[in-house]
């Protein structure tokens, strides 16, 4: 996710971020992206952090000052550390991301001189276990910013090691002076560990953003083909009726059939433009709603006057379906039709037959041409028997197999449980 | 669906005589028929039974009021004539209501033939019914299946109801011998045997019988047999 440029006022960048901090926990607002909000996380968790550390040493500044063997240098490093605190912390907030190489480095570099320097200006009794020597805890801090926000594992080892040691040799000395070795080991070993907290937890943050924003194209995908195949179905039965009405020697017989179904076809694509909700539009609904499937397989039927349709259902008499898996099965009949008309030639005869076997709870209809049929490992099959008659009964959990024999016919079994 | 054709050819031809008030299938079968022999047309049945001629079988149209002649008896009433006379009867016709059919199977037809399937399919019924067959629609196979799941049909062995259940779905004999490992000669006799067995059920039982058996409306079988 690349950093969002913000050229407004500094303050005022300031007061959004933190307006979106308080929408943000109150509920009320979302983030740009789970990445982003993430990244939104560390600075405001880097900024808090470095600001309660500059506040909590404010107070022992005077005595700070006072105490140090060299004041001067005590007070050139406090000023060094407030203005790269200040560059950072504006830098992070104007970027609205915490996530870059060369700024927590910097700050591990001032952290650490400030450590190394403590022998020129902090008293020995001094050392540890004190405000007055101010400069462990600034370098917690930068630990904490380094590992939050460096992208490279190495460089965060090597920073917080090499902070870790800086202490350890700088406080050793005290040792003997008012400090416990056991209390120097402790807080070196403080480092390591916030450091390993601090870059675990960032990673976490932002692996979840991450996966979020992911799962979140991802939605955006399925829900586009979604749309795309909707359309493509809509599409595809009316595609065959206009390719017969564009026919100038169209039977006079079938044209009439076809007329009428066009009109259907015409109703139901306006019904998809005006967005009106179908069937299959609040699956919530369709899911409890429940149809006849031997109405399912007549409406499917209904359409096709022209074919010789022998129409044994009678087996099925009373099995429900739900309403969006009777949707599927009177489209599936009606593609499978389309393309029995299309492609099976003349003299055709179909047979549709519906059973159900009450054991299984599981109901079957075959539809049954003996046209021309076709060899399944050489010719693909079109979108209708793929999409319209496979894919969605196969979303409705309803199985369909497609039996062709060139020159002897082609049988669609399709099958599904009743409710 | 079309009959698939059957393979035997008859000891002798096969004589018919046609009873059908259209005049295109009255002179058109003659011509039309290799295999079988069509010796006279007529139509009505009083015609054809004061010709006293020696036929095989009748070829009958159920509607026979296209003439216009008073009196004319036809469907169940022309069927139980015939076979009064001693005629096996087989229904030529258009008439595809189930109830229609299966009155004309309950009557005593010996099969029933569609107008619209290939002149082939009515050689081949023709020849089968000669054979003492019966021969069905696929819409009168799929009420065989009908009757057999409502336990109507109990001497059914579990060949012959593998050999209606696909018959009922529209699968070919040859799909079905290939399928189930045996000739198709054999599935062919399976089917004859389920047909032979729902034909005597149907003249086995009353109206009402068959029409709660069967799901078809009350009264449209009692009024076809009328």
């Amino acid at each position: 996710m690349n950093a969002q440029q913000d050229t407004a006022h500094p303050h005022r960048r300031i007061s959004r971020l933190a307006g979106l901090w308080r929408r943000w926990r109150a509920g009320q607002a979302s983030l740009p992206t789970t990445r982003a909000g993430a990244e939104i996380g560390a600075v405001v968790t880097v900024v808090a952090w470095r600001l309660g550390t500059l506040a909590i040493m404010v107070p022992a500044v005077p005595t700070a000052l006072e105490r140090s063997t060299r004041p001067w240098l005590n007070a050139l490093l406090l000023v060094l550390v407030a203005l790269e605190s200040a560059a950072l912390l504006a830098t992070i907030i104007r970027r609205r991301r915490y996530y870059t190489p060369g700024w927590p480095l910097l700050d591990g570099v001032v952290a650490l001189v400030c450590l190394l320097a403590q022998p020129w200006y902090v008293p020995d009794n001094d050392l540890v276990g004190t405000w007055v020597g101010w400069a462990p805890a600034f370098a917690a801090s930068a630990v904490m910013s380094v590992a939050t926000g460096s992208p490279r594992r190495r460089a965060i080892f090597l920073m917080t090691s090499a902070i870790a040691a800086s202490y350890l040799v700088v406080s050793l000395p005290a040792v003997g002076h008012g400090a416990e070795l056991a209390t120097v080991l402790s807080n070196t070993l403080t480092y390591g560990v916030f450091g390993i907290l601090c870059r675990t937890m960032a990673s976490v943050a932002r692996r979840f953003g991450t996966d979020a924003d992911d799962a979140r194209n991802t939605a955006v995908e399925a829900t586009r083909r979604l749309e795309v195949e909707r359309s493509r179905r809509l599409l595809h039965d009316p595609a065959s009726l206009l390719r017969y009405l564009a026919d100038p020697d169209l039977d006079p017989q079938l044209a009439e059939t076809v007329r009428a179904q066009a009109v259907a076809e015409a109703n139901r694509i306006r019904a998809y433009l005006a967005d009106q909700p179908g069937p299959t539009d609040d699956g919530r609904v369709a899911g409890r709603q429940t149809r006849l499937l031997t109405d399912a397989i007549q409406a499917g039927t209904a359409s096709f006057t022209d074919l010789p349709i022998e129409l044994l259902i009678q087996l099925a008499d009373g099995v429900a379906v739900t309403a969006i898996s009777a949707e599927a099965v009177t489209a599936a009949t009606a593609t499978v039709l389309h393309n029995v008309r299309r492609h099976a030639g003349p003299d055709t005869s179909v047979v549709v037959h519906a059973d159900y076997e009450p054991a299984d709870h599981e109901w079957e209809l075959t539809i049954r041409d003996n046209g021309r049929g076709f060899d399944p490992a050489s010719t693909p099959f079109g979108y209708g028997l793929s999409q319209v008659a496979g894919q969605a009964l196969a979303e409705q959990c309803i199985t369909s197999h497609v039996h062709s024999v060139p020159g002897v016919g082609t049988t669609i079994t399709i099958r599904g449980a009743a409710v | 669906m079309t009959p698939e054709p059957v393979d035997h050819e008859p000891a002798r031809r096969i004589r018919v005589a046609s009873i059908d008030d259209d005049t295109v299938i009255r002179r058109g079968l003659p011509v039309l028929l290799d295999h079988v022999d069509v010796v006279d047309s007529y139509p009505d049945i009083g015609e054809f039974l004061t010709a006293h001629i020696e036929v095989d079988m009748v070829l009958l149209d159920l509607v026979l009021t296209g003439t216009g002649r008073p009196g004319v008896i036809q469907g169940a009433a022309a069927i139980r004539e015939l076979l009064a006379a001693g005629h096996r009867v087989l229904i030529y016709t258009n008439e595809r209501r189930r109830a229609v059919l299966v009155a004309c199977l309950a009557a005593g037809a010996s099969g029933v033939v569609h107008k619209a399937e290939p002149i082939s399919a009515l050689e081949d019924a023709i020849i089968a019914v000669a054979n003492g067959e019966v021969v069905i629609t696929q819409a009168l196979v799929g009420l065989a299946e009908l009757a057999e799941r409502r336990g109507e049909l109990p001497t059914l062995s579990g060949r012959q109801r593998q050999v209606l259940s696909a018959r009922a779905r529209g699968e070919p004999f040859q799909s079905i011998a290939d399928r189930l490992f045996i000739s198709r000669k054999t599935a062919e006799e399976y089917m004859a045997a389920v047909t032979n067995k729902f034909a005597e059920f149907l003249r086995d039982h009353s109206a009402a019988d068959l029409e709660r058996h069967l799901g078809i409306a009350p009264g449209d079988v009692l009024e076809q047999l009328r």
